[in-house]
């Protein structure tokens, strides 16, 4: 069974939205407050770099289940310009701007799951999991 | 055979195995419930395994031997294997010890070979198979249920260690607001996570302003240590609170400062005692702030 | 929706109640700015028990808040940040380094109201 809500980011207002999402499904798993504060903060951070990199996109939270756990999944997806060099871009420190967001590995560190796919030209895609 | 973590494949017998497996489960299945019961008169007199080893209703022995005559007459062992494993996680879960149960092996084979003389006697190839097959069976039994009685036990070791984490990163309140955490031992990155959070917690329940970090005990202070440390610190201090960290030795702290690490932004002091004389001053001034702004309100 | 900036002595209050949006963020920097100069406020506490999130723009604007606030003479303080918030950001290496804080609000006055008076830059 998987329960998935999605939320178009397209201006700030929406992340406050796609935080709120991923919090409310948070709680439904029986996160503890701590887990919460982390996956509503990555939700944040993803959001953002979708408006500040390729001006809207979405955000996908759902619930998933694998070997008797469950877990908080969420999908970023852009069609933006893509990361040119994701080795780099995972690198601590590194941004390619001065603007908002503090990159990718912030946000690693949030999550027991992270994944990062991208094209240059054709997008950006990044799943973070985190399990109960 | 194969057995990974969460169950067992199916052995790959070659012919041969197969009818040894065949000449022994012949003249086993026959005797199934009576060994069955034996074994748990065995067990019965065995203190550990008395509750772990019983005869079984009807049901369940007809339905071990089902799954048996399964595995060896067709082939098809998820079944018995399953339950192999679980029993295997049962034992490890009730704390039952390798011995104890490696020894209901041992106790089979005693009985099954007096079964298989008896029945082959007059038949010295197929006796031959026979035995052959026991050991089969059994070393396939035992391979299952262990291997899954070892991923459990290597589980609950992991959640054990969880548990002595938490316990080893101690939040002490010395008097109202000022808190000591003497840590002990080496810290990693997942140990200092888990300091962070524990620290911050405790702040708020206790409106703690002024932390000692005692690090004596801890023996390997390098960059990476004294970078979680710097982190702790940092965090503390979103939460208005001061962090001092004591009981770092001269020779760790030149070699940080010679690595090009700010010791600044680490708040060091000397000894604990140290670290427990400056915390309370700064408490203090927090406390006549208070009483300060209090008055001026008056 | 603007958020409500309360006056107590000569210090301004601000309590942050429900996840500002960057807009709004960027909105109370301005009005704050404006009404310390307007009151000759000394102070300025920023209130963030309630927020579940402070994420890097948030974070940022606060500091920004704080040095603006400091420009007009007057000095700020961030209180109420929860400990998974503090968690949050300290995993993400979010900091309010140069910035004042303290436990909760009468903390934060108490703290403030103990500066030396600073002087108007004008």
């Amino acid at each position: 069974m998987s329960i998935s809500s999605c939320i178009a980011i397209r201006a700030d207002v929406d992340i406050i939205s796609a935080r709120q999402r991923g919090r409310d499904l948070g709680v439904e798993l029986g996160f503890p407050k701590t887990d919460l504060a982390l996956i509503a903060t990555a939700i944040s951070e993803l959001a953002r770099n979708i408006l500040t990199y390729a001006g809207e996109g979405e955000i996908e939270v759902a619930v998933e289940e694998a070997g008797g756990r469950r877990g908080l999944i969420i999908i970023a997806r852009d069609h933006g310009p893509g990361i040119a060099d994701i080795s780099l871009a995972l690198q601590d420190g590194y941004s390619t701007s001065r603007s908002l967001g503090i990159g990718l590995p912030g946000v690693r560190r949030l999550m027991d799951e992270f994944e990062v796919t991208s094209d240059p030209g054709s997008g950006t895609v990044v799943r973070a999991m985190k399990w109960h | 055979m194969s057995v990974n973590g969460r169950g067992a494949t199916a052995p790959k017998l070659n012919s041969a195995e197969l009818n040894s497996l065949r000449e022994f489960w012949d003249v086993y299945e026959t005797q199934f419930a009576e060994i069955g019961a034996e074994i748990a008169q065995d067990a019965a007199a065995h203190p550990e395994l008395a509750t772990f080893v019983g005869a079984g209703d009807g049901d369940e022995v007809a339905e071990s031997r089902e799954r048996i005559a399964q595995a060896i007459n067709d082939g098809d062992w998820a079944d018995y294997l399953a339950d192999m494993v679980a029993a295997g996680s049962r034992y490890a879960e009730s704390g039952l010890s390798f011995s104890a149960w490696f020894a209901t092996g041992r106790s089979l084979r005693s009985k099954l070979v007096p079964l298989l003389i008896d029945a082959l006697s007059e038949e010295p190839e197929r006796l031959a198979e026979a035995v052959r097959g026991v050991s089969i069976f059994i070393d396939l039994v035992i391979l299952a249920v262990g291997d899954s009685f070892i991923d459990a036990k290597e589980r609950i070791i992991t959640e054990q260690q969880d548990v002595l984490r938490g316990l080893s990163t101690p939040v002490l309140e010395l008097r109202p607001g000022l808190l000591l955490v003497p840590l002990i031992g080496f810290i990693d990155s997942e140990r200092a996570l888990l300091l962070t959070g524990n620290l911050l917690e405790a702040i708020a329940a206790k409106r703690a302003r002024a932390i000692v970090l005692d690090i004596t005990g801890v023996p390997a202070v390098d960059s990476a240590v004294a970078n979680h440390l710097m982190q702790t610190v940092q965090a503390t201090q979103l939460m208005g609170a001061h962090t001092l960290v004591s009981g770092l030795s001269p020779e760790n702290a030149q070699t940080l400062v010679r690595l090009g690490l700010d010791l600044a932004r680490l708040n060091t002091v000397g000894t604990l005692a140290d670290g427990v004389v400056s915390a309370s001053s700064i408490l203090k001034a927090a406390e006549a702030r208070a009483a300060e702004y209090e008055s001026s309100l008056a | 929706m603007a958020i409500p900036i309360l006056k107590q002595g000569s210090t301004l209050i601000v309590s942050l109640q429900a996840e500002p949006t960057d807009a709004e963020f960027v909105a109370l920097q301005r009005e704050l700015t404006e009404r310390v100069t307007q009151t000759r406020a000394k102070g300025v506490v920023v209130d963030v028990t309630s927020l579940d999130v402070l994420d890097s723009f948030a974070t940022r604007t606060l500091r920004e808040i704080a040095q603006t606030v400091t420009l007009c003479g007057a000095r700020a303080a961030i209180v109420g940040v929860q400990p998974e918030v503090a968690f949050a950001m300290a995993q993400l290496g979010l900091s309010l380094e140069g910035t004042l804080t303290a436990l909760d609000l009468e903390d934060g006055l108490a703290l403030l109201h103990a500066l030396p008076q600073v002087t108007s830059v004008t």
